[in-house]
């Protein structure tokens, strides 16, 4: 069920990389999504295997945990891989059957996209798992907020990304509930072809819908009535600030920036 | 002293389904003073949640007015004052919580209001030490039972430092204990903190501890005055289709047949008081 | 056609971080044609023992018989069971989904594939049967009737299936009064004309002990107390212990009775009340 996808779900714990800001953290996800595309060859790899390495020691999260987190994703690196290594022209060919032929190129650039997958899904999950949702909405708000001269609905953005986090649960609960409802008055939600089995969706979509839109409702009173007004003049309870941690963490990252640059370019 | 709440002959209209006009508010007068704590009872359709919308703006008077600590509600330019003074409550505990955690979600008021950030901590932690939730101020709301929650929407309005508390059914989704948390909250913030509270609700034991009681009936008050007097009525309120409290019921029909119950008990002690004198 | 609860437990998430019995070796015998009130706090595992008597949970441990159909651990094909057992949950009317109130209660019997005249014959009965006009109403959306209409619409999609007990989950939940009444008066002829058994289940002492026969109040995934309202409500000091509430009628006798009055503490209406402080009052005068 929806339940159980647990990638990048919050690991809470005290570690120095949950005690980063989350703004210091989104920026350097971001420059570690950038700089995986830079790097060109294997020896490239190991810096980046180094700096997350380095992160997963320090955010004290098991490495078994991580690799649960990726186990749903492991269809998508292995068609990854076989696509590559199949379908990559190339000149040597290592061994060959009905249509297909396997390339030392095709080999090689199989293997170089599965790290290059392998090491994107871990680097941004490890955000997800060391930042609270609320934290990564603040930090998303703050980060944005800049773009509010070209207008940018960045506090908008981040209130429909917490009322979301905060309904899911609700609205999963309400699924199940509907569900049951439905099946006492003699529903099969698990039979028939894909047609009937998508039309039988109906009587939960329905209320569900419904519900969603008067929650919606009642949320947008509630929230009138205890003064929201958009996020001009609002404060915050928890200011975020930048701590010799961030600057720390930049440091690293710039450490990293500069080894795969060189790596690749000299 | 001039009341806190005044309601002056307001009339409200709204379009039904089929385009004919429903009267929801009928010519509505009523003061409530400071301090008071005043329950609204009547049935569904009776006009007491429209009633209620319009104690903080959220809903305003076609003829009439309403002012609220000396502020019109349909002076825009003091909607948001008006709304800081009176908060309210809403009968679904869900849909009214907007953060994912409890200490976030109290905050969620006084962030509106533009409160510094250290004096936001110090209302989060005492509106949640007034709703006895300290404890769960890290938790997920959707983790609490019903009474907890409504409770948290208690502390989310006590954060704003409000006069005003009206609560619009907000026991009616609850189970027995559930009902009695969030009844034990609102009475220890009327007697202690001296907020004002305008309680509506369905079920008679929670009138009867109010000061005042108000009656409804298609958008007019009919009755208005101390628990007492209003569950004497007891036809009365029956032609209506309203319950009565089974010990206010029980000195009526006694009182029927010729026996003297005096003093019109609605409490269990009260009528063991008159029986055993 | 009695049900049978066998040594039924019931673990959610077993073996997980987040397991948690909810119902523990339950036995439990219903007969034909009982008015049963089932009570208990959120938790006391009430809402998980009426989803096993239809077949929508499944006993991690024990056996569930309506019927002789055997409900256990791994049964397959459980739609019999919810035709005989119709469950009405709570707030019922946030499952209704048609464009009208005909073709959303005719969901259940067309799930059973009747024909087309069937379907409408028990549509037409079973919105009869809730109190509502047929004609009035059938072409109407459900979405546009009051509150007390749209749940009693979702009560009759249930009965639609003509199902032979009929378990309602605070049927009464967020109703006003009126509402209120009314629909345990309807519940109440259900069972007393056309012979349903009935299994209420609700918060409320007062609205239960006048209705039914049998009291089931359950606590912490057991059932701590069972028999006549007269038998449960004369454990009033257990029933506290658990935390539930007692009529009002109940309480004022037995706080009568420890200042020294010689009254029953077994009732609970006020007619009741009324004929025993009669008889004293007027005891009283002649003296």
């Amino acid at each position: 069920m929806l339940r159980d996808i647990t990638i990048g779900q919050y690991y809470p714990s005290d570690s120095p990389v949950h005690r980063l800001d989350p703004r210091t953290k989104l920026v350097i996800t971001f420059l570690f999504i950038v700089i995986i595309f830079f790097v060109r060859n294997y020896s490239g790899y190991l810096f980046i295997l180094a700096f997350i390495s380095l992160v997963i020691a320090l955010s004290k999260i098991p490495v078994k945990f991580i690799f649960k987190g990726l186990r749903p994703l492991l269809f998508i690196i292995l068609l990854t891989f076989f696509i590559n290594l199949l379908f990559t022209p190339g000149e040597t060919e290592l061994f060959s059957f009905w249509f297909f032929r396997v390339t030392a190129e095709g080999l090689r650039q199989g293997l170089f996209m599965t790290l290059r997958l392998t090491f994107l899904v871990t680097g941004t999950s490890l955000l997800t798992l060391t930042t609270s949702p609320i934290a990564l909405t603040d930090g998303i708000e703050m980060l944005l907020r800049p773009l509010k001269v070209v207008k940018f609905p960045a506090h908008e953005l981040a209130m429909m990304m917490t009322i979301a986090l905060r309904f899911i649960p609700t609205l999963l609960e309400e699924t199940d509930k509907i569900m049951k409802a439905q099946m006492a008055r003699g529903a099969d939600f698990e039979s028939g072809n894909l047609i009937q089995r998508a039309k039988s969706l109906i009587p939960l979509l329905v209320p569900l819908f419904i519900s969603a839109f008067r929650r919606a409702d009642e949320l947008a009173m509630a929230m009138e009535a205890r003064c929201y007004r958009g996020g001009d003049s609002r404060t915050r309870m928890k200011v975020l600030t930048m701590g010799l941690v961030d600057f720390a963490a930049f440091g690293v990252t710039m450490l990293l920036i500069a080894a795969v640059l060189l790596n690749t370019y000299l | 002293m001039e009341p806190i709440i005044q309601i002056k002959d307001v009339y409200y209209r709204y379009a039904g389904n089929e385009g004919e006009e429903t009267t929801a508010l009928d010519g509505v007068s009523l003061d409530i003073r400071k301090g008071e704590f005043v329950a609204v009872i009547g049935h569904n359709g009776s006009g007491k949640s429209t009633l209620a919308k319009h104690i903080n703006g959220l809903m305003l008077p076609m003829s009439g007015q309403v002012i609220v600590k000396g502020m019109d509600t349909r002076d825009e330019n003091l909607i948001w004052d008006i709304r800081q003074v009176a908060g309210m409550v809403f009968q679904n505990p869900d849909n009214q919580l907007v953060a994912t955690i409890v200490e976030e979600d109290v905050a969620f008021g006084p962030e509106n209001l533009a409160v510094p950030p250290e004096q936001i901590r110090l209302r989060v932690d005492d509106a949640l030490k007034a709703v006895k939730m300290l404890q769960f101020a890290k938790s997920a709301p959707h983790l609490l039972s019903g009474g907890q929650k409504q409770r948290l929407a208690i502390a989310g309005i006590i954060a704003m430092r409000p006069e005003i508390i009206i609560l619009d059914e907000p026991t009616a989704m609850l189970d027995p204990s559930g009902r009695k948390e969030v009844m034990d909250t609102v009475h220890y913030l009327n007697e202690e903190e001296g907020i004002t509270i305008v309680h509506i609700t369905h079920f008679m034991e929670e009138a009867i501890r109010a000061h005042r009681v108000v009656v409804m009936e298609e958008g007019r008050i009919i009755m208005d005055g101390p628990p007492r007097e209003i569950f004497r009525q007891v036809s009365e309120l029956r032609e209506i289709g309203l319950d009565v409290p089974q010990i206010a019921e029980l000195a009526y029909e006694l009182k029927k047949e010729g026996f003297p119950i005096t003093g019109d008990p609605l409490s269990t002690e009260e009528m063991v008081n008159i029986l055993c004198p | 056609m009695p049900v049978k609860m066998e040594q039924v437990s019931h673990i959610y998430m077993q073996g997980g971080p987040f397991e948690s019995t909810a119902i523990l070796d339950i036995d439990l015998e219903i007969q034909d044609g009982e008015f049963i009130g089932l009570i208990g706090h959120t938790g006391s595992g009430k809402s998980t023992l009426i989803q096993h008597l239809n077949g929508l949970l499944k006993p991690t441990q024990g056996t569930v018989i309506v019927n002789e159909i055997r409900i256990e651990k791994g049964s397959r094909e459980l739609r019999a069971v919810r035709q005989q057992v119709g469950l009405v949950f709570q707030y019922p009317e946030h499952q209704l989904f048609e464009e009208t109130v005909a073709r959303d209660i005719a969901f259940g019997p067309k799930n059973l594939g009747l024909p087309q005249e069937e379907i409408e014959t028990r549509v037409r009965e079973a919105v009869q049967l809730v109190g509502l006009p047929y004609d009035e109403i059938k072409d109407r959306s459900p979405f546009e009737l009051s509150g007390g209409q749209r749940r009693r619409v979702a009560i009759a999609g249930v009965l639609a299936m003509r199902p032979k007990i009929l378990i309602l989950d605070e049927p009464t939940a967020g109703l006003d009064p009126r509402g209120r009444n009314e629909i345990l008066e309807e519940i109440a002829a259900l069972h007393r004309e056309r012979g349903f058994t009935v299994i209420l289940v609700s918060h409320s002492m007062d609205d239960v002990a006048r209705l039914v026969g049998r009291i089931i109040v359950m606590n912490k995934g057991q059932i701590a107390l069972t028999g006549t309202p007269e038998e449960v409500f004369a454990h009033a000091d257990r029933l506290k212990e658990i935390g539930l509430d007692v009529p009002q009628i109940t309480s004022l006798m037995m706080a009568l009775k420890e200042k020294g009055m010689d009254v029953p503490t077994d009732i609970y209406t006020v007619d009741q009340a009324k004929a025993v402080l009669r008889k004293i009052l007027e005891g009283r005068r002649h003296a």
